[in-house]
């Protein structure tokens, strides 16, 4: 068992990939770069068609980049055919050799390599044992169910101990008790071997879970590059904000900015907020969009003298554990304000008044993606 | 994040030496077998006989023929005519069988449905010549018929004979698509007519026909191309009725006149390049059609009544196609028979006789057919792996050579072969070789199709998967994806094996002394009105090619006549 270091394994540096060319050209990665540590679990997470899947077979060198490096170990990976980088893949649709027992799938990356036989059937039983699944050695995968035939894959990509183990989208073709088991396991096997790993997922409640760093693309780029809790509580951009969690946008003008904070007025109330990491200084009477997520919002009883949002429950969701209350306010604007059913439940028409604490609220420029 | 500026380098393309290696076998291969003796037919048929090979030289006077000979004219008229006629009444036959055996619960349904695929696998020269021996002067059902019946049939030697037998081996073109199509149809559509109100002769009229009528066309179509390039049927039944094939063979055997020949050749490609168009056109995705036999269960009439009709129905057409190569199978132990129902005397003699004088016909053919066979099994998964696989340039050419001699008239493949091999630098004239690649060219796509079809159904994951594992290009072919391919390939090369052992059209025109095949020896036989011999060897060619299809079925578990079409 090995936790992650700050160690460098992979860095994909500036790497492009385009398909088509003339007018139907898609340019599905372009200038993407990022660093994978030694025995860390990596996302891309993203929207379908915004590159995840190409960028992960431009490291595994299923396709060769039109510009930019591989580079792991330090060493140049981007000649390298797939068969000569030392890697391991769990494919979408799992990719199971439909003519091979699930011991011969697993044994193949050790067959090619020439292992001796004795050895084969020891390591073979040793992977299928991680996963789980040392009774089905004899059985055809088209016999296993869809959780099995994960295990399997899981299985195969790391019988012979690859050094990065690369995974598509591989919960997507389960239900959805089964996916979130399948990624405590995954995540368990990946720590267990002690493997840096590169994961794809267009589910960001799967990328928060499993993942040590995320890096979250947008129409071929990387938008932002962080650990969960950065991405969630600090997005770089309104895209990611949006995408990552459910998101509240207000338009607001900024009265001061000095840099780490700013005061802005919104929705007729003046309020404290941050500045979005990243973005450029907005002076003031500058237009801006207030973001804060559902669960940061506190409301309560309109109050004399108290500075917050007025607004007026327009609907009620009761999640069991919470309530999710949208409410709108003068000029049109609405909102999402999740609150546990403490202290009874608001009614629909009921004024109340949305406070946010000055770090649960950031400012991005308006206009910005 | 330590990223360096990186260099704007453009690595090499996907593109390594294997592939190279192999795109230069199949561009050789294509150019020297197809292209070129296409080209030399092409080029010869607008020189006239005599003159030098030069531009200068180029002329119509070939092709004026077709306006002042009679015979030519009267050979493209009966061409069109009797295709013409057989695509008729292989949808007169074809439409019924299907629709009953779609809608209606056929007993011995199964059985039925492959034994109608036979038509398309049996050699339909022996059929031809079988009905001689039915309805022929002498024919065991002639007087019968006159007798007792009083119906005066006309003479089976002529255009009756050689529409009746085409009919009769073609229909299944139509009746497998559409069984296919029918059987597969969304049962709801037609439930809606019926729920408002249509009667059912309006539903079949207004749903359930508009729908299968691509079907149908297509079906048509693919009956029009064959009927117009067959060769073997008229040889033996047209007697003074020519067409376009025959005359190509008289022009070539007759008087060596190879121009003239490449000249109609050239006409009766017209034909199948535009039946081709109006296939491609029909389909509209501009694939070919797919023969197959299997069919989703669809609501199906279990009224006794219609069961047993239908099956009546069924059992007489699909019998009466098959009755010719019985009567082969009856005839070939028959001592005498002429002018009766049933031979009046039994005995072995006409094997005896058959093996004795063609024992070098029977080696001959399984040399060829197994060599070419294996060959286009090689050659075949090669060209469809590189075909589906690499992403080269100008693969629609590819894909429209390897397919070209399969669609153009047998013997006009005949005639480019001879053209282009007989004179120097290959000087083939006679030998097995010029016959294998004769064989090769034509019988290339079904194991090209069958390969390419099985890559393009199996996940390319399968293959990256194996790549990712540590595996190269050449294991992983090895390894994953021919294992993958084979039980296609297999059905691919029965297809080949079966049709390639009774192969009369090409090797009619390139056999030599020394390479007599079994086809040629029962033509031969035929032309010496040895009836016994030819019956002999005719029902051994149909029991090699029935067990043939018969075990390689059994072995793959699966019908290999999806691979035919
Ligand atoms: N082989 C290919 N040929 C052409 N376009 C492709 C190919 N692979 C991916 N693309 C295009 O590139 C874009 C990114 O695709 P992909 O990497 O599969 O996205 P994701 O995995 O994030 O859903 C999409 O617009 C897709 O259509
Ligand atoms: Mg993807």
């Amino acid at each position: 068992m090995k936790a992650p270091s700050t160690k460098l394994k992979l860095g994909v540096e500036g790497v492009r990939k385009v398909f088509g060319d003339g007018p139907s050209q898609v340019v599905a990665a372009d200038d993407v770069g990022f660093d994978v540590r030694d025995g860390e679990l990596f996302t891309l997470l993203g929207p379908s068609g915004c590159g995840k899947t190409t960028t992960l077979r431009l490291v595994a060198g299923l396709e060769r980049p039109d510009a930019g490096r591989i580079i792991f170990e330090g060493a140049d990976w981007t000649p390298l055919p797939p068969f000569r980088r030392s890697i391991g893949m769990v494919f979408q649709s799992y990719a199971l050799f439909p003519h091979m027992s699930v011991f011969e799938n697993v044994a193949y990356g050790l067959r090619v390599r020439r292992i001796s036989r004795t050895e084969v059937g020891q390591r073979v039983n040793e992977a299928l044992e991680l996963v789980g699944l040392a009774g089905t050695r004899a059985r055809r995968p088209g016999q296993l169910s869809g959780g099995q035939q994960q295990r399997v894959a899981l299985a195969r990509a790391l019988v012979y101990h690859p050094k990065l183990l690369l995974l598509d989208e591989p919960l997507s073709n389960l239900d959805a008790k089964l996916r979130v088991y399948m990624r405590g396991e995954i995540k368990r096997i990946q720590r267990q071997a002690g493997i840096c790993a590169v994961y794809v997922t267009h589910d960001q409640e799967e990328a928060l879970s499993i993942s040590d760093r995320i890096a979250v693309m947008q129409a071929g780029r990387i938008a932002q590059v962080g650990t969960p809790a950065e991405i969630y509580e600090q997005p770089a951009s309104t895209f990611v904000a949006d995408f990552v969690g459910k998101a509240n946008f207000l338009e607001c003008t900024v009265l001061e900015h000095d840099g780490e904070t700013c005061i802005i007025r919104c929705g007729g109330a003046r309020l404290r907020a941050m500045a979005a990491t990243g973005s450029p200084p907005m002076p003031a009477g500058a237009e801006g969009l207030l973001f804060f997520r559902p669960e940061r919002a506190v409301i309560s009883h309109v109050r004399e003298g108290a500075s917050g949002l007025l607004a007026c429950v327009r609907d009620i969701e009761y999640l069991g554990s919470l309530v999710r209350y949208t409410l709108a306010g003068e000029g049109g604007w609405t909102v999402l304000v999740d609150a546990p059913p403490i202290g009874g439940i608001r009614q629909a028409g009921e004024e109340v008044l949305i406070t946010l604490a000055a770090d649960h609220a950031q400012v991005f420029p308006k206009g910005s993606r | 994040m330590a990223t360096i500026a990186a260099p704007r380098v453009r690595p090499r393309r996907a593109f390594d030496l294997s592939t190279a290696a192999i795109l230069l076998l199949v561009v050789g291969i294509l150019g020297l077998l197809i292209v070129y003796p296409l080209s030399r037919v092409l080029l010869l048929s607008f020189i006239k006989p005599g003159d030098p090979v030069s531009p200068a030289h180029l002329t119509l006077a070939n092709f004026s023929r077709f306006f002042t000979s009679g015979l030519y004219q009267k050979a493209l008229v009966n061409s069109l005519v009797a295709s013409g006629t057989t695509v008729l009444a292989s949808l007169v036959l074809g439409i019924p069988l299907a629709y009953i055996l779609a809608r209606v619960k056929v007993p011995f349904r199964e059985a039925l449905i492959s034994l109608a695929t036979l038509p398309l696998i049996l050699p339909p020269f022996v059929g031809a010549y079988s009905w001689i021996l039915i309805l022929g002067r002498q024919g065991a059902l002639t007087s019968l018929i006159r007798e007792g019946l009083g119906i005066h049939l006309p003479s089976i030697i002529g255009p009756f004979g050689v529409i009746v037998t085409m009919s009769l081996s073609y229909y299944p073109f139509v009746l497998l698509p559409l069984l296919g199509a029918l059987s597969s149809a969304d049962p709801h559509v037609e439930e809606s007519a019926l729920t408002l109100g249509a009667s059912p002769l309006r539903r079949i009229l207004t749903i359930t026909l508009p729908l299968v009528l691509p079907t149908i066309g297509a079906g048509a179509i693919i009956v029009f191309m064959r009927a117009i390039g067959n060769f073997g049927v008229p040889a033996l039944l047209g007697g003074e009725f020519y067409v376009l094939p025959t005359l190509i063979y008289f022009e070539v055997t007759g008087s060596f006149n190879l121009h003239g020949a490449g000249a109609i050749a050239l006409v009766s490609t017209l034909f199948s390049i535009g039946s081709l168009l109006a296939l491609r056109y029909i389909t509209g995705k501009g694939g070919f059609v797919t023969i197959t036999s299997q069919a989703r269960q669809m609501t199906q009439s279990s009224h006794p009544a219609a069961r047993w009709l239908g099956f009546g129905f069924c059992a007489a057409v699909i019998g009466i196609s098959l009755l010719p190569h019985l009567t082969v199978l009856l005839a070939s132990f028959a001592e005498r028979w002429a002018g009766t129902p049933l031979p009046t005397a039994y005995s072995l003699i006409n094997y005896r006789k058959a093996f004795t004088l063609s024992m070098d016909a029977i080696r001959n053919s399984l040399v060829l057919a197994v060599g070419t066979t294996v060959i286009c099994m090689i050659i075949g998964s090669l060209m469809a792996h590189t075909a589906a696989r690499k992403r080269i340039p100008g693969r629609w050419l590819m894909d429209i050579t390897i397919m070209l001699p399969f669609v153009l008239p047998g013997i006009m493949v005949g005639v480019a072969i001879l053209v282009a091999f007989i004179v120097p630098p290959f000087e083939l004239a006679g030998t097995g070789t010029i016959l294998m690649i004769a064989y090769f060219i034509r019988r290339l796509p079904y194991t090209f199709r069958s390969a390419y079809a099985s890559l393009t159904q199996t996940d390319i994951a399968l293959e990256e998967a194996s790549l990712t594992c540590g595996a190269n290009q050449s294991t992983t072919f090895r390894r994953v994806t021919l294992p993958l391919i084979t039980p296609a390939v297999a059905a691919g090369a029965t297809i080949t094996f079966a049709t390639l052992l009774g192969e009369l059209t090409t090797t009619l025109l390139l056999y030599s002394a020394r390479w007599k095949t079994i086809a040629v020896k029962i033509f031969e036989f035929i032309s010496y009105d040895q009836t016994g011999p030819a019956s002999a060897l005719g029902a051994l060619l149909v029991a090699a090619v029935l067990v043939t299809v018969y075990v390689a079925n059994r072995l793959s578990g699966r019908s290999l006549t999806s691979a035919l079409g």
